[in-house]
């Protein structure tokens, strides 16, 4: 199955074409212009990984990533950042980001982080699943 | 509170404004990269011509990366004609030109925080002799000042006769607050004595705005 992304820059033609080049890569790929936008969509969607730009007008990356922790603490958040907002993006770490990636990002790279961080979140709700299963077998004395 | 030493001030404005453009021209060569890498993947796609209208897709993609060239040399351009600011410490400016050239630079600057800058330019041209890095920094200052306050999306920036003499005009659209608590609001906050000293130091008087909500900076003499 093809891993969905959600995808924040506010830079449109730069998302336009980002998008575009991850399709190419068989990722299913969700572009939005701002932080309260991805807010939004990720409330609404359950997406497999989740790439935030740090700094976007009125609402910033790092705000973004607080916002969607609290709506679903297991989708892993990749940060792009710009090398002169490294420290935002260690910031972003410290709030749960999975990993963060300086722009401009060779396309690969960026495809290899993020079926790193489908595998981390399909594991993690694999265990989710197996501890419901421990959880009912106990319940029922199994 | 101690008012910072000049030079310092000037630096640390200098690089925010810097730090500001050259993050914009980044954006210019990810957008070019990620086009021409587009390209790239689509001819890799069609060695036996199997992607549909790939002649339209590159065109696409060239028009894209042309107009964002153009995009960086206006901003190359715009830090070009900004860092040329300290090249004299006096000098005769046009207070128009040097408000739109930093309203230009600053753009993004402000966008990150959410606000757009409206800039009424007027007929007549105003020259006054003065250091042109500290006008700028007075101005980038007030908007600052503004911005801390108010929770406005939109700042208007034009030009008022005051006693005979033009003075520049920095107001928040839908601010919010009577004019005359937004005057004791601006008073008060941390900028606004630099501001102060920062006029002092080039013959300019700043007022909190009594009609509307913004603050008003007036010159003792013109040219």
């Amino acid at each position: 199955m093809k891993i969905k992304l959600l995808i924040a820059d506010d830079e449109k033609e730069f998302i336009e074409a980002l998008a575009q080049r991850l399709e190419i890569r068989d990722f299913t790929v969700t572009a939005v212009t701002s932080g309260e936008a991805a807010i939004e969509m990720a409330a609404k969607i359950n997406f497999d990984v989740i790439i935030l730009d740090v700094l976007m007008p009125k609402l910033t990356g790092i705000e973004a990533l607080k916002q969607i922790k609290k709506i679903n603490p297991i989708t892993p958040i990749i940060m792009l950042t710009g090398e002169a907002t490294v420290e935002n993006a260690i910031q972003g770490m410290k709030l749960g980001a999975f990993d963060f990636l300086i722009k401009p990002t060779k396309t690969d790279t960026l495809s290899q982080k993020i079926i790193e961080a489908n595998e981390v979140k399909q594991r993690h709700e694999e265990r989710i699943r197996q501890a419901e299963i421990d959880n009912i077998l106990r319940t029922r004395g199994w | 509170m101690s008012t910072p030493d000049v030079n310092d001030s000037k630096a640390e404005f200098l690089g925010a404004i810097t730090c500001s453009v050259t993050h914009e021209i980044q954006n210019v060569l990810a957008i070019i990269k990620e086009n021409s890498g587009l390209m790239e993947d689509f001819i890799l796609m069609n060695p036996n011509g199997s992607v549909p209208g790939l002649e339209k897709k590159l065109a696409a993609c060239i028009d894209k990366i042309k107009k964002q060239a153009y995009r960086g040399v206006g901003l190359t351009s715009e830090l070009n004609s900004f860092a040329h600011g300290p090249d004299k410490t006096t000098t005769s400016i046009n207070i128009v030109e040097l408000i739109k050239k930093l309203v230009a630079v600053s753009e993004r600057f402000f966008k990150l925080k959410g606000i757009d800058i409206l800039l009424t330019v007027p007929d007549q041209r105003h020259s006054i002799t003065t250091d042109p890095v500290l006008f700028q920094m007075i101005i980038f200052s007030c908007i600052n000042c503004l911005i801390e306050i108010f929770k406005s999306k939109t700042m208007l920036i034009d030009f008022q006769a005051h006693q005979e003499l033009p003075c520049v005009r920095l107001s928040m659209e839908n601010a919010g607050m009577e004019p005359q608590v937004a005057a004791s609001q601006i008073i008060q906050t941390d900028g606004w004595k630099n501001i102060q000293h920062l006029c002092r130091k080039t013959n300019m008087n700043i007022t909190p705005q009594k009609q509307t909500t913004g603050i008003r900076i007036f010159f003792s003499s013109l040219q």
